[in-house]
């Protein structure tokens, strides 16, 4: 199977990843259209794999959003190590990849190839190193096969599986992942489940998939923009089952 | 939560990524709709096809500047060859053959099309008199400024008369003045929808 | 899919462009027809290099024929039938060549022109890594809107409606909105804003 682990403990660039350090996010509120998506929160992601779970609309988008500054927060601050989110966002996002729920709109090139080409040329790689790259990490997630393969013949499957290899191609030490299995039948889920589990970065993951979730060391619940739980997954997992069944009663 | 993120959330992000992509996939809209097969009427052989409604939406939807690229776009890209225009036509020789004027005059049309659009037409208060003009606006940037470019380019290209290349370009007309006025339905409804689309 | 063969495909698709452009001009500077004859059977014999089957030659050709035919006629009944012979061969030779270059060239070799002429744009402030991109998306993403249009339709023949443009196209004006939105940000998130613009923005 995938040897992710070895893979990226080895030193490809010559120089070592940078580390993210810890994600921290103080009083952030977000407002959009008037209506307050995440209300005053306070929150440390330090842990190596974290997931994120709660009803539709309950902010958990906009919150992982954040992470790399597609979302701005409308009062407090989120900050990645020492960088600040709306300050050095280009920085960030070189640090933080982010892997979304609709894997046909995440390749904006005609070809597998050139899509990871694309991010590698944001870093402003040398063509060597962005050819070499591209060739491990295809080897690594074993789409070798797909590297010529025009992206829009490509299984919803291989797509989100060739955006996640597009994300670890400019080697971000924490990625993000927003429901990143929704679109995906049961065989490509465990393919993926299989292949996050195997990366050695920090992991953010957002998920409707109470069996992935209860796989994280750390589960966050979060319910009309607040956090309602955070802790193992057992006590997220029933805080989570307990709001759901209020919203039913109502 | 689930999809739509658009721009306008309170962040200032991207607008310029935004704005390259909105482009692309209306280009992209404009090819697709060359799936339905192309009717041919009259003799002079201008098939009728749907993309000049996409040509026509473009700019009504996204106004001038981006309507008019995105036109620009399709135009680049059939004559290097992706067979993109109606009935799976592409390439040079569609430029150089007698209805190359229809293609080109896709790019000042959108253009046209966009400013009547975004200036006048899509700020008229009452309801029925905006649709007339972003009809209007269709018909003058989409059928007016298309012709004037298509006429001329095959009187040119054959040698037939002006007046005959023009007689000829008539029987279009009528389809022609359909697509403007589905157009004007669509894009009312969606700037309805979608305040921040000429923005 | 294999790529273009024969000796035209070796030619840099910038020359052949050129070549295109000058037969343009001077197929008009000619008025003898049998010159235009001869520079006919020039034009065969490049559509012939290009070793396209004659199988998949044959639609394309008789739509041109279809054309040109229509155009020699309506000449013939308004100006005479000497000026008809004329723009005939003219416009027939035109558009083989045309045919033969588009069939002896990659997509990628025109982009790679296109990008080429676009380059100077940078100094009157447009940006041709942009331009570029745009072209790119636009053909990534021409076969995903089919499938959405088609999938639009079968819903609505599913329903009982034929016909509608109305009810078609909005649903698919909203879902190009919406994937354009998913897609810039995806972009944002690979770094591209950031890798083209100097300061940090705040």
């Amino acid at each position: 199977m995938l040897n992710v682990v070895q893979f990226w403990s080895g030193d490809l660039s010559g120089s070592a990843r940078p580390v993210a350090g810890p994600v921290r996010l103080s009083g952030v509120s977000v407002v959009r259209d008037g209506r307050r998506v995440l209300r005053d929160i306070d929150l440390e992601l330090n842990d190596d794999r974290t997931a994120i779970i709660g009803l539709n609309g309950s902010g958990k988008s906009t919150l992982v959003r954040l992470l790399n500054g597609l979302v701005r927060p409308t009062a407090g601050q989120v900050r990645i190590g020492d960088l600040l989110v709306g300050r050095d966002d280009r920085r960030i996002r070189r640090l933080v990849g982010f892997v979304f729920q609709h894997p046909e709109n995440q390749i904006v090139m005609p070809v597998v190839a050139d899509d990871l080409a694309f991010g590698c040329r944001n870093l402003g790689l040398p063509r060597a190193e962005t050819e070499q790259r591209i060739t491990t990490v295809l080897a690594e997630l074993g789409l070798t096969d797909l590297a010529e393969r025009e992206s829009h013949t490509l299984s919803g499957g291989e797509k989100q599986l060739v955006a996640l290899a597009a994300v670890l191609v400019m080697e971000p030490s924490l990625i993000v992942f927003d429901e990143p299995t929704t679109m995906l039948d049961l065989a490509n889920r465990r393919r993926l489940q299989r292949v996050i589990d195997g990366l050695p970065q920090q992991a953010v993951l957002v998920t409707h998939d109470l069996e992935l979730a209860a796989g994280y060391r750390r589960v966050i619940v979060l319910h009309d923009g607040r956090v309602a739980a955070d802790g193992t997954p057992e006590q997220a997992i029933a805080c989570y089952r307990d709001l759901c069944d209020r919203v039913f009663a109502r | 939560m689930t999809t739509v993120h658009t721009a306008d959330h309170g962040t200032d992000r991207g607008s310029s990524t935004r704005n390259t992509v909105l482009i692309a996939t209306f280009a992209a809209l404009i090819a697709a709709m060359g799936l339905v097969p192309p009717i041919s009427i009259g003799i002079i052989p201008v098939p009728i096809t749907l993309q000049t409604l996409g040509v026509m939406l473009a700019g009504a939807l996204l106004g001038p500047v981006r309507g008019m690229l995105s036109a620009l776009i399709v135009v680049v890209l059939s004559l290097c060859g992706l067979p993109i225009l109606a009935g799976g036509r592409g390439g040079l020789g569609v430029l150089v053959g007698p209805t190359g004027g229809y293609l080109v005059g896709w790019i000042p049309g959108a253009l046209v099309v966009g400013l009547i659009v975004t200036f006048w037409a899509i700020r008229r208060r009452n309801t029925v008199i905006r649709y007339v003009a972003v009809a209007l606006a269709a018909m003058v940037g989409g059928i007016l400024v298309i012709y004037a470019v298509g006429v001329p380019w095959t009187s040119v290209v054959t040698g037939l008369p002006l007046g005959t290349s023009a007689l000829g370009s008539l029987v279009f007309v009528p389809g022609d003045v359909i697509k403007a006025v589905i157009t004007a339905l669509v894009a009312v409804t969606m700037h309805r929808s979608y305040r921040s689309l000429l923005g | 899919m294999s790529g273009p063969v024969g000796p035209l495909s070796r030619i840099p698709a910038a020359v052949k462009l050129a070549v295109l452009f000058g037969a343009g001009i001077g197929l008009y500077l000619i008025t003898w027809w049998p010159a235009l004859v001869g520079t006919l059977v020039v034009a065969v014999i490049a559509v012939l290099a290009t070793r396209e089957p004659l199988v998949r030659l044959t639609r394309p050709v008789t739509g041109l024929l279809i054309i040109i035919g229509a155009v020699v006629i309506m000449t013939g009944l308004t100006t005479g039938w000497p000026a008809a012979r004329l723009s005939g061969l003219r416009l027939m030779t035109l558009c083989l060549v045309a045919y033969a270059i588009s069939l002896s060239t990659r997509f990628a070799e025109f982009l790679a022109v296109v990008e080429r002429l676009l380059a100077p744009t940078a100094r009157i402030g447009l940006n041709p890594a942009r331009i570029s991109l745009a072209l790119a998306l636009t053909v990534r993403f021409i076969p995903d809107l089919r499938a959405t249009y088609h999938g639009i339709r079968e819903a609505q023949y599913a329903r009982g409606l034929q016909n509608r443009p109305i009810a078609t196209l909005v649903p698919l004006i909203i879902r190009t909105l919406q994937s354009a939105d998913q897609i810039a940000e995806a972009i944002d998130a690979r770094a591209y804003d950031t890798a083209h613009s100097t300061k940090e923005s705040s």
